[in-house]
């Protein structure tokens, strides 16, 4: 598995998996704007692992991914899916049920 | 215009529509609402293409795999079959509601990478999309979307597949997808005219081809989607010269002895209770007796009723029907849609291949709420079995004697001998008569006869005038 950043801690209240299309001007973006959100939101009690659907096409079956970029909430279930590049930073906490 | 490369859909009447297919390596839009068969269609044509060695994709977002092939199954196409041998690939991608779109920005290369593996998986040059509409629905509401959609139409036309893709008719914002994107659109519709449901099919574009423009009926029948074939609707056909006996002797001396050509199509006119009917039954009993098949279409009785009217003068049809010469349908023409109906016998009369076809009434697809597209049917009928070198004989109900012209002329034209029966009163009594308006190519009489129904069926009298 290809890793581009990681951000662990032993009791991760949340696991989250973000898939991009390379290193695009809009992934970038995504991968910011999660990172803030792990940071300041979810004081980093999260797991994150941000998946290049290039190099890992096979997550692409075992997740359901037709859109990029999609942030997938594997836990707390229920799994959820957020398409976009993550810029309404209010809509990404409502879709994972934060705050 | 130079010929572009086209891909049969194995639905030949459809493919008559396309003139010669859907178009090779682009993208054809099927547009209908629910009900109208699109996924049946676009499923066919991948069927089809994979007995013809063409591996093809269906991805779905509607249903699931196992749905596909149950239904697929109840029509006898075994696509579990073609899985196997590696020329067909379903799969089911859906959405459920746990699948937000956050923002305007993504793009859907997720689903162009699935859809490559996909396709490189078998080989595949056939691609269908279904149905492509719950793909829009789902990102409608991000203002990329259209741009992503048609991104995805573009790209593959680049990876030179053959593309079908299914979805709803336009709504009034004309949302649905761009019929600019696609090179074929192709209209489903269902209809109900008169408490009867009918389906009808128009090629409404056809970019770099030309294409039939008219509605088409079609038919969702046990084998698929059934459309009738277009192609034998010019006059190019070989005649035959050999004659068949009326079944009735001395009705036989009036066309100068034999009878009618073989292969021909005859038209009886005539009200209730002339005598159509039992004119009909002498013909089949003479074409079963010399050991060739026949199949009698009812429209107004039932196969017992007409078996015991035909038995009181002297005809036993029941004998036939035990050798498997003759198969009698008795259909009711509000039963079904008309085009299912006339679509039904044509697969009857190619499966039977009868010398003979008698259709009784025929005047049950001619009433004034039909339309001409049920008309153009039945012409197609008389036509076919023209071609396939079958006697017909088409039985016309008429009401009163004075409209004998104006209907009967809608199919006058393919109606190579046309006989009308009538009663008379005179003197407190009933007569019967008969003559002979047209009868091509041969000499027939120009009088008037008188005729009987015997116990041992009907005796024409000859009239001393026409010597």
């Amino acid at each position: 598995m290809s890793m581009m950043n990681k951000i662990m801690d032993k009791d991760s209240k949340y696991i989250l998996e973000l898939y991009i299309d390379g290193e695009t001007f809009i992934s970038k973006r995504a991968i910011k704007s999660i990172e803030k959100i792990c940071k300041n939101e979810l004081n980093n009690n999260v797991k994150l692992t941000i998946i290049d659907i290039k190099k890992n096409p096979e997550f692409l079956m075992k997740e359901n991914i037709i859109a990029v970029p999609a942030l997938v909430r594997l836990n707390p279930l229920p799994k959820r899916q957020i398409i976009g590049d993550l810029q309404d930073y209010q809509r990404i906490l409502r879709g994972l049920d934060i705050g | 215009m130079k010929n572009m490369e086209k891909l049969s859909t194995g639905i030949k009447g459809f493919d008559d529509l396309l003139h010669g297919g859907l178009p090779k390596s682009k993208t054809t839009y099927i547009m209908g609402a629910a009900g109208t068969g699109k996924t049946m269609l676009a499923t066919q044509f991948l069927y089809e293409s994979a007995l013809l060695k063409v591996p093809g994709i269906l991805v779905s977002f509607d249903e699931s795999k196992e749905d596909i092939i149950g239904n697929f199954q109840s029509i006898y196409m075994n696509l579990n079959e073609m899985i196997e041998n590696k020329l067909l690939s379903l799969t089911h991608i859906f959405f459920d509601e746990n699948t937000i779109a956050e923002s305007n920005n993504f793009t859907l290369e997720g689903l162009k990478l699935r859809l490559e593996i996909l396709i490189d998986d078998i080989g595949a040059t056939c691609v269908v999309l279904d149905s492509f509409q719950t793909l829009f629905d789902r990102f409608s509401q991000s203002i990329n979307y259209r741009a992503e959609l048609s991104n995805l139409i573009h790209w593959l036309k680049e990876k030179k597949v053959t593309t079908v893709l299914t979805g709803g008719l336009e709504d009034n914002n004309g949302l649905g997808v761009e019929s600019y994107l696609v090179d074929c659109v192709v209209v489903l519709d269902q209809r109900v005219k008169g408490q009867l449901s009918t389906r009808r099919v128009r090629v409404v574009k056809y970019r770099g081809s030309s294409h039939e423009i008219n509605e088409y009926p079609y038919s969702i029948t046990s084998k698929g989607i059934l459309l009738s074939p277009l192609s034998s609707l010019d006059l190019s056909h070989k005649v035959l010269r050999s004659r068949v006996s009326t079944g009735i002797p001395s009705l036989d001396t009036l066309f100068g002895g034999e009878g009618f050509y073989e292969g021909s199509s005859i038209l009886v006119s005539g009200e209730a209770g002339a005598g159509k009917s039992s004119l009909s039954a002498h013909f089949i009993r003479n074409i079963c007796s010399n050991n060739q098949k026949a199949i009698i279409f009812l429209f107004e009785e039932s196969e017992d009723q007409i078996k015991r009217n035909m038995l009181s003068i002297g005809i036993d049809l029941q004998v036939f029907v035990d050798k498997g010469l003759l198969k009698i349908f008795a259909l009711r023409p509000t039963q079904k849609g008309l085009e299912e109906h006339l679509l039904n016998m044509i697969e009857k009369i190619d499966s039977f291949k009868p010398n003979a076809v008698v259709i009784d009434p025929i005047t049950s697809f001619w009433s004034n709420d039909v339309d001409f597209a049920i008309k153009a049917l039945v012409t197609q009928i008389i036509d076919h079995c023209k071609m396939k070198h079958i006697t017909g004989m088409y039985m016309h109900l008429m009401h009163g004697m004075d409209n004998i012209t104006e209907k009967s002329t809608l199919i006058s034209s393919l109606i190579d001998t046309w006989l009308v029966l009538r009663n008379r009163e005179k003197d407190y009594r009933r007569y019967r008569e008969l003559y002979i308006v047209k009868s091509r190519g041969m000499p027939h009489s120009l009088s008037v006869h008188k005729f009987k129904m015997t116990n041992d069926g009907i005796i024409v009298e000859s009239n001393v005038n026409d010597e």
